[in-house]
């Protein structure tokens, strides 16, 4: 666990987000620390994974203010891609560039929003790429790696950016069973690196062992945000208390 | 690395049961195995025997030039030659450097090398005229005509008929073309083996992008190339693929451009793009070509301006649009087949939607479509042929007038004139689609999931 320093890295003000008719977030309102670990939890079509997205903007919100370390998101496009920059964002269905080598997934995005010459963005994928625990795999394609690998690779391709914070949209949820650890085990070093993560996950392990706070939501609002060590053994809220009684039954 | 599955060529006894079990199962699929072998093999003789021993190709034989280049000036040849060299080079260089094997390629240029510069050698035409006498019954009388019959006559050197019949009669005399045509198979040889020995390096970008440049150079060049020689004399098999290569050329940035417009942010891009393909792909080909054709003040000043261009770049430009407007749907296609979370991964790693287009999303796109776009292309080939209904000699009308030009000798061989009219659109068509399946398996690398 790291110390949270107090400086702010995501604020969000009474955020509102619909779909149609659908009210996906309902006057949402959070501040996550730097270096902290927050982990997401709620059912599905809770707001979760919108809650995520309104961060680097993949979903436009509706309503509401979203502070991103410091710079407030405007409709001004420098200001979007300088928080694209500095945000990196792992998905659930890994989204690798299947045309591009493993390599070439990795330095693209450094090589051509950071200018970053090839031999540096070169030798920062080769080192990622050590770091995430599959080196030899730089020159193949990505659908001949496994999931899990696949997944360690859309980790090192955001971490290329030298992102301030990292967003983890459900990382283990499309992988089989046996390929879920390898990935957790790089997020939690991640973590422990001191590096500021939101994290929506079913991963109650994880959750319990890494987050500094866990966030329930629940209908498109937060419910509850409490410590993961709180959270777990005193939940607040029925619903919260519901939830909980529903996952860790089995 | 790739697993590769080897498939043991099965013995003659597995054929048998294969066959048996297969062809010979049932009394009814037994005699429809023994009728349509049958007929095809009775189409396949009569077929070989009419090519080999029964038609006449001495009018082909004679008429090679007008067939390939029309009446384009003799002096001003060496421009189609030297187009013809870079088109030859870049596509044996191309596959050197992309293809597998090499062994296969260079006995199929051996062989064609082989009937095109041998079977023509002491080659020589002459007309001999015979007298004749005919005995003509009409309305119940007879009447004797005599008069002199005009036969054309190949001296054939030293193939017997029928080998020299194997090139259709497109072998080369020896002479001037007979040099250039041996270059042109070298070039071929030579150019493979070069990109063979530029293959290490094709993962490398700059070769990547050298060759890719020179593609995109190659076609204005080649039309840049032709000015200094009056469109007029444009004819023939050069007519049809100069208009189809700068069709095909434009076509396909038009195209892209307006599949673009089509998932353009702003409204009124979006509307005429829609606009222009669905006005353009609701009328036929030869309707657009007559509009241009026949186009004077009727848009007033556009109009007129667009009628003082030489007809032959009216038409090009009518090819470049047309063509667009198909192409334009078979990228739209290939774009909706690249997954939302292309665009989404792109976007969350800062990349401008510029470089998101052009580097994720674009390239999966066009190549999820090659084979629709390689189709559109062939069909664009083989439109060529409207062009005979606009007064522009191309390969066809050019047959035609060779034809009537030439009916005293010709002595019914008109047959012979369109199988050799096919064989040109179908040796185009032909290594399109070549073309499409190689660039098909080798962008594919990455798809293997």
């Amino acid at each position: 666990m790291t110390e949270n320093n107090g400086k702010e890295m995501v604020r969000m003000e009474n955020v509102v987000k619909r779909f149609g008719t659908f009210t996906a977030l309902n006057e949402v309102s959070i501040s996550i620390e730097e270096g902290e670990v927050v982990v997401i939890i709620g059912p599905s079509g809770s707001g979760k994974s919108t809650l995520l997205r309104t961060i680097n903007q993949l979903e436009r919100h509706d309503g509401g203010r979203i502070i991103v370390d410091g710079m407030e998101i405007t409709d001004d496009i420098r200001t979007l891609s300088k928080i694209r920059t500095e945000t990196g964002m792992v998905f659930q269905q890994f989204n690798l560039f299947p045309h591009l080598t493993v390599l070439r997934n990795i330095t693209l995005a450094p090589q051509k929003v950071r200018h970053i010459p090839q031999r540096e963005a070169e030798e920062l994928a080769y080192q990622l790429l050590e770091r995430v625990g599959i080196p030899e795999q730089a020159d193949k394609y990505p659908g001949q790696l496994s999931g899990g690998q696949q997944q360690r690779v859309a980790i090192a391709r955001a971490l290329a950016m030298n992102p301030r914070l990292m967003m983890f949209d459900e990382p283990t949820s499309a992988l089989d069973p046996e390929m879920i650890n390898e990935v957790l085990k790089v997020m939690m070093e991640l973590a422990a690196d001191g590096m500021t993560m939101i994290c929506v996950t079913h991963e109650m392990g994880f959750a319990r062992n890494v987050a500094n706070r866990v966030v329930f939501m629940d209908e498109g609002e937060i419910v509850e945000v409490s410590t993961a060590q709180e959270f777990f053994t005193a939940p607040k809220e029925a619903r919260t208390q519901m939830f909980l009684d529903q996952i860790l039954t089995h | 690395m790739t697993t590769f599955t080897t498939i043991q060529p099965a013995s003659v006894a597995q054929r048998i049961v294969w066959a048996k079990a297969n062809l010979f199962n049932t009394r009814g699929n037994a005699a429809l195995t023994v009728v349509s072998v049958g007929s095809a093999a009775l189409l396949l003789f009569l077929a070989v025997r009419y090519v080999l021993f029964q038609a006449n190709w001495g009018l082909v034989a004679i008429n090679q030039r007008l067939f390939f280049i029309g009446s384009y000036p003799q002096d001003e040849t060496f421009r189609i030659w030297i187009a013809v060299f870079l088109v030859v080079g870049l596509i044996a260089v191309t596959y050197g450097i992309w293809a597998g094997k090499l062994r296969p390629y260079l006995i199929a240029i051996g062989v064609v090398a082989a009937i095109v510069l041998t079977l023509g050698l002491g080659t020589e035409f002459r007309i001999e005229e015979h007298e004749f006498t005919d005995v003509i019954e009409s309305a119940g009388q007879t009447q004797t005509v005599t008069g002199i019959d005009s036969v054309l006559v190949v001296d054939r050197g030293w193939a017997p008929s029928w080998l020299y019949a194997v090139s259709l009669g497109l072998a080369v005399p020896f002479g001037s073309t007979w040099v250039l045509m041996a270059c042109v198979f070298a070039t071929l040889a030579g150019g493979a083996w070069v990109g063979k020995q530029l293959s290490r390096w094709r993962s490398n970008p700059i070769v990547l992008q050298g060759i890719g440049a020179l593609w995109v150079l190659l076609i204005p060049a080649i039309v840049l190339m032709q000015f200094g020689v009056s469109s007029n004399s444009w004819e023939s098999a050069f007519l049809d693929v100069l208009v189809f290569a700068v069709g095909v050329f434009f076509s396909f940035f038009i195209g892209l451009a307006l599949a673009m417009g089509r998932i353009s942010p702003y409204w009124a891009i979006r509307v005429s793009s829609v606009g222009y393909i669905e006005v353009v792909r609701a009328a036929p080909l030869l309707v657009w070509l007559l509009f241009a054709t026949f186009l004077k003040d009727e848009l007033g000043p556009v109009g007129e301006a667009f009628s003082s261009i030489d007809l032959v770049y009216r038409v090009m430009f009518v090819f470049a649009f047309f063509g667009g407007a198909y192409i334009a749907e078979v990228i739209r296609g290939g774009l909706q087949s690249v997954p939302r979370g292309q665009r989404e991964a792109s976007q969350s790693l800062g990349l401008s939607s510029i470089q998101m287009y052009a580097l994720i999303v674009l390239p999966q796109a066009i190549r999820a479509v090659i084979p629709a776009i390689i189709g559109r292309f062939i069909a664009l080939w083989k439109d060529t042929a409207l062009l005979a209904a606009i007064s522009l000699v191309n390969t066809l009308e050019k047959s035609k007038k060779i034809l009537s030009g030439q009916t005293d000798i010709a002595d019914g061989a008109f047959f012979e004139i369109y199988i050799v009219v096919a064989l040109i659109y179908w040796v185009v068509s032909y290594l399109l689609s070549k073309l499409g399946s190689a660039a098909e398996s080798r962008l594919g690398v990455g798809e293997r999931r």
